[in-house]
């Protein structure tokens, strides 16, 4: 059982590197800098 | 039709009157004098107008920081900060209800509530002002917006199964555009498009354009919907928006958590 849930979350992982066709990616260098949004959250907690 | 106020607490009003310009001490009968009368504290009129308006002016230098950085490129096209804070436009926003109303805001990602961030405000704001900005401003402004929500809360660790209703992620944005704005993001000009162009801006900090398919496709889930029986391209669909947390079982998910103090 342990095991199944195991590869379940690996197969989900890489899948946040795999898109299917038609998902084009823009080269805009990820979401806002760490400098910009990090004065407006304050310390983050990882969830 | 005059406005008919409720009294406010001398807190709210001594904010009020240091930010918004409509709220001034000296405007003969605007709010502040009205609501003045209302409390029944004529102390409150007692202001030096001078320092007042310097501090005033610092305090709005203050909210156009916190929004230029993240609407950067948007403010190519809305001018410099010494230009723009006098302008028309942003005086407006001082006072809009956008600005004023925390609900118009995102819950703070560590449970500070609502009203902390301008960033949504600002949107509201220049969503309602369409009749005086160019189309691609405001889609380009809209672009800098999503990718701003996206940042704002961290993607959950684990993607949703697909066993339950899935929703589109609040922090996720589908989007349609007439100008590709998403090129100026990218270090190139506004292309002109025949048709609509169409975004995902995903929560991971990966966006991407999208076929006219694949967008109607992940609107569909808009309103939540059953997964049911899928095709073999449908279901690689789901799996790319599960795995960049677009879509999601938990529509609530950026709901803040409450804060635990010791």
């Amino acid at each position: 059982m342990e095991k199944d849930k195991n590869e379940k979350e690996l197969t989900l992982n890489e899948l946040q590197e795999l898109v299917a066709p038609g998902f084009f990616e823009a080269d805009t260098n990820g979401g806002l800098s760490d400098a910009i949004i990090g004065p407006l959250l304050g310390p983050r907690v990882d969830n | 039709m005059d406005t008919v106020y409720k009294p406010i607490a001398k807190q709210d009003l001594l904010i009020r009157m240091s930010i918004d310009p409509c709220w001034s001490p000296e405007i003969k009968d605007g709010p502040f004098q009205q609501m003045v009368k209302l409390i029944g504290d004529e102390s409150l009129l007692d202001v030096n107008i001078a320092a007042l308006h310097a501090e005033r002016r610092g305090r709005w230098l203050q909210i156009l920081a916190q929004v230029k950085p993240i609407y950067q490129k948007t403010f190519l096209y809305l001018g410099d900060t010494e230009e723009f804070v006098d302008d028309v436009i942003f005086q407006k926003f001082l006072s809009s209800n956008f600005l004023w109303e925390a609900e118009y805001s995102l819950p703070h990602p560590l449970g500070y509530g609502r009203g902390i961030e301008k960033a949504t405000p600002f949107i509201y704001f220049l969503r309602s002002q369409s009749e005086v900005l160019l189309k691609k401003v405001l889609e380009l402004a809209e672009l800098e917006y999503a990718i701003f929500k996206a940042a704002y809360h961290l993607p959950s660790k684990q993607p949703s199964g697909m066993e339950d209703k899935l929703y589109i992620s609040p922090a996720a944005t589908l989007m349609s555009v007439k100008n590709d704005v998403l090129n100026i993001l990218e270090g190139k000009e506004i292309l002109e498009s025949p048709s609509d162009v169409y975004y995902m801006i995903s929560p991971t900090g990966r966006n991407f354009r999208l076929t006219e398919e694949i967008f109607m496709f992940l609107q569909s889930f808009s309103n939540g919907r059953e997964i049911g029986s899928l095709k073999e391209r449908e279901r690689k669909i789901l799996n790319t928006a599960l795995g960049l947390r677009v879509l999601c079982e938990n529509p609530s998910e950026l709901e803040s958590k409450p804060l635990k103090h010791s």
